[in-house]
């Protein structure tokens, strides 16, 4: 029987990112498929149906919604209230996942004429070791998965919360989190004002380094993807600009002494799920078998843990929208459910007002609780991979592979990462990105509801979140004594020696626990950085 | 002829999600408007300095990360310190419709949200 398995011209539909589909799939196109080889079963390499045997009977996902606002307090507050609905880490551990604000991000304290608009804003902040005393008040360190979604300048805040525990008197190695430590994506998104890229390899490194020895139990290197989404890209574009920075960064950890081994299992993805449901199925499941594939042949591996793609994912961000938020409630439950039918390990679900203002508490709780009914009410719990074997999705986890490696391998002819970050490439490839989905979006060969159809004159209204405008004048009162009360001299030794050691090849990150103990601020260890290592002057490249 | 409407686009202080900034100036830019394009990590000064060197007709301020009122405060006293109130302010980004009346009181004269079709943006700014 010849199967009607044609479309004509005009009818054919392609995925968000451009793979052009038939109108179903069946047994020839997927004839070349080797289930045990390009496959496996969950849990075995290349680990493409998941990276644990038994999926989510074990362990469900960790439910760690992204946080982060206001006076250190005020953070604390709303994490308890996020523990209060169902927020929760591993094992039983509590889950606090923090965003930080403008200034940390670049490395400044709140008292800086550039921290100006935006203290406390879309994050909170860490200026010393006692703001970090208030935010966790009433966690136990050892008991916390904690995410400090902080680049740049994550060592240093790895090193406060570090020096914390040791002030608590927690031992180093029952500390569990991530610190994102992942510079790339902050010279073409989101980007902050950061060191040139080989000084901030080093510093990432370092860390890296070190915290497999002295905090081994805590990820701190996060491959992220997600934050390169937001910014326009593909879903391959987004897998391949995560995984392409990691080479740089695994060979100068192994230049600085480690085996690979010791630290890539404390690697962590960082990934979106965007709106075309079995293509973002389909990102991932291709991105764990080529991140098993690389760390295998690649770098030689031996140890399974640095085979396994760790995943923590966001529901996107950009695909929110401002016209009807309620409307989200929708796209982030169906983005979630996605997520965890493609198998990953934490998810932070998006309120439905985050096209407005920073969550409300009406509205992160709704977030909380689209994980819980995805989790209790389903059944997607109870079986591993349940696409694995759809002629489409399999076919189409081939085919973003190919797409994949096609960008891997592009950066590969044009001179590694470096060169492609530097000569603007990966931007550039952004910016093209962007501005082809916005044009679809304009010229409405993509419907975004409430947008560009189904426009409704009245909304139904909703509060948005009111910061407390006092903030800033409160933290830079708390700096100001904080800056009064320390032994003034010792801090002076110790920034005193960190430039010493930067301008050499000395590991920095014993010298922040020192300083975060001396009460030494963030913004005063960059800026000993900054001075020696240079500011890399963002590039502006727009869509051409 | 009538001379081609210019605006300076920017960013103030630490935000830099730029991804909507960037489309719009190329879009912009290709209407036949000409784009000052500052970009990222800009002070009020230096964009007040550059957009009356350039002699623009707006400044257009991407703000995603709660600073607008702060910016258009200082934004519109700068301007007056450089008598130059006549270059028209345009904010775009994630900006609360709470916040709308107060930074029409700060001489804001058009914010557009999330969303906003650009052609609606390039009417704004090649009728007015």
């Amino acid at each position: 029987m010849e199967r009607q398995n044609k479309e004509s011209e005009e009818d054919i539909r392609y995925t968000t990112s451009g793979i052009p589909l038939k109108v179903f799939y069946g047994p020839d196109d997927i004839k070349n498929f080797d289930y045990e080889k390009e496959s496996g079963d969950p849990g075995q390499y290349p680990f493409k149906r998941g990276i644990f045997p038994t999926g989510y009977r074990k362990f469900v996902w960790q439910n760690s919604l992204i946080s982060g606002y206001g006076l250190p307090e005020e953070a604390n507050q709303r994490q308890k209230y996020l523990k209060e609905k169902g927020v929760s880490g591993y094992e039983g551990r509590d889950s606090i996942n923090f965003a930080f604000d403008n200034p940390c991000q670049n490395g400044y304290d709140c008292d800086h004429p550039l921290a100006k608009y935006e203290v406390g804003i879309g994050g909170i902040f860490i200026n010393s070791i006692e703001d970090a005393k208030i935010l966790f008040d009433g966690f136990e360190l050892d008991n916390l998965n904690v995410g400090f979604i902080v680049d740049t300048p994550g060592p240093i805040i790895l090193a406060i919360y570090v020096a914390l525990a040791d002030e608590l008197g927690v031992p180093r190695k029952k500390l569990r989190g991530i610190v994102c430590n992942s510079p790339w994506r902050r010279y073409f998104t989101g980007t902050t004002l950061t060191f040139p890229p080989e000084h901030a390899l080093r510093v990432a490194a370092d860390c890296i380094t070190w915290a497999a020895k002295e905090v081994p139990n805590f990820n701190t290197y996060s491959v992220n993807g997600y934050d390169i989404r937001e910014g326009g890209a593909t879903a391959a574009q987004e897998m391949a600009f995560a995984i392409a920075p990691t080479f740089e960064v695994i060979k100068a950890c192994q230049s600085m002494g480690a085996e690979v081994d010791e630290v890539v299992p404390n690697f962590n993805f960082f990934i979106s799920f965007h709106n075309d449901f079995f293509e973002e199925i389909a990102k991932i499941r291709a991105g764990r078998k080529i991140w098993a594939n690389i760390i295998k042949e690649r770098f030689r591996a031996k140890n399974p843990r640095s085979y396994r793609m760790k995943i923590h994912l966001q529901t996107s961000g950009c695909t929110l929208t401002a016209q009807e938020p309620l409307n989200n409630i929708a796209r982030v439950a169906i983005q979630a459910l996605g997520a965890v039918m493609a198998g990953v390990q934490s998810m932070s679900t998006n309120s439905y007002d985050e096209a407005i203002s920073i969550p409300t508490e009406q509205a992160v709780r709704i977030a909380v609780k689209t994980q819980k009914i995805i989790e209790h009410e389903t059944g997607l719990t109870n079986v591993v991979d349940p696409l694995g074997g759809s002629y489409y999705v399999e076919y189409l986890t081939c085919e973003m592979e190919k797409k994949i490696w096609e960008y891997l391998n592009k950066i590969e002819e044009i001179g590694g990462y470096m060169v492609a970050l530097k000569t603007g490439f990966i931007e550039k490839e952004l910016a093209i990105s962007a501005l082809k989905y916005q044009n679809e979006i304009e010229e409405k060969k993509r419907i975004i509801v409430g947008v560009n159809k189904y426009i409704e004159k009245e909304d139904i209204p909703i509060t948005p979140f009111e910061y407390n405008p006092r903030v800033r004048d409160i933290a830079c009162e708390r700096l100001r004594k904080l800056r009064k009360n320390r032994n003034n001299k010792k801090v002076k030794e110790i920034l005193d020696y960190l430039r010493k050691a930067a301008s050499g090849d000395e590991s920095l990150m014993p010298i922040f626990v020192e300083a975060a103990k001396a009460r030494a601020t963030l913004g005063e260890m960059m800026e000993v950085l900054k001075s020696v290592f240079g500011i890399y002057e963002p590039q502006n490249i727009l869509a051409s | 002829m009538e001379r081609r409407k210019r605006i300076l686009l920017s960013k103030i202080g630490l935000d830099g999600h730029d991804r909507g900034l960037k489309i719009l100036a190329k879009k912009l830019s290709d209407s036949g408007i000409e784009v000052v394009y500052l970009g990222l990590f800009q002070t009020v000064e230096s964009v007040v300095n550059t957009a009356v060197q350039e002699g623009v007709d707006f400044i257009g301020i991407s703000v995603l990360d709660g600073g607008q009122i702060l910016i258009a405060e200082d934004l519109r006293k700068a301007l007056k310190d450089r008598n130059a109130t006549n270059i028209k302010i345009i904010f775009g980004g994630i900006i609360p419709e709470r916040d709308r009346p107060s930074l029409e009181k700060l001489g804001v004269k058009k914010v557009f949200g999330p969303g906003t079709p650009i052609q609606e943006i390039i009417n704004f700014i090649k009728n007015s």
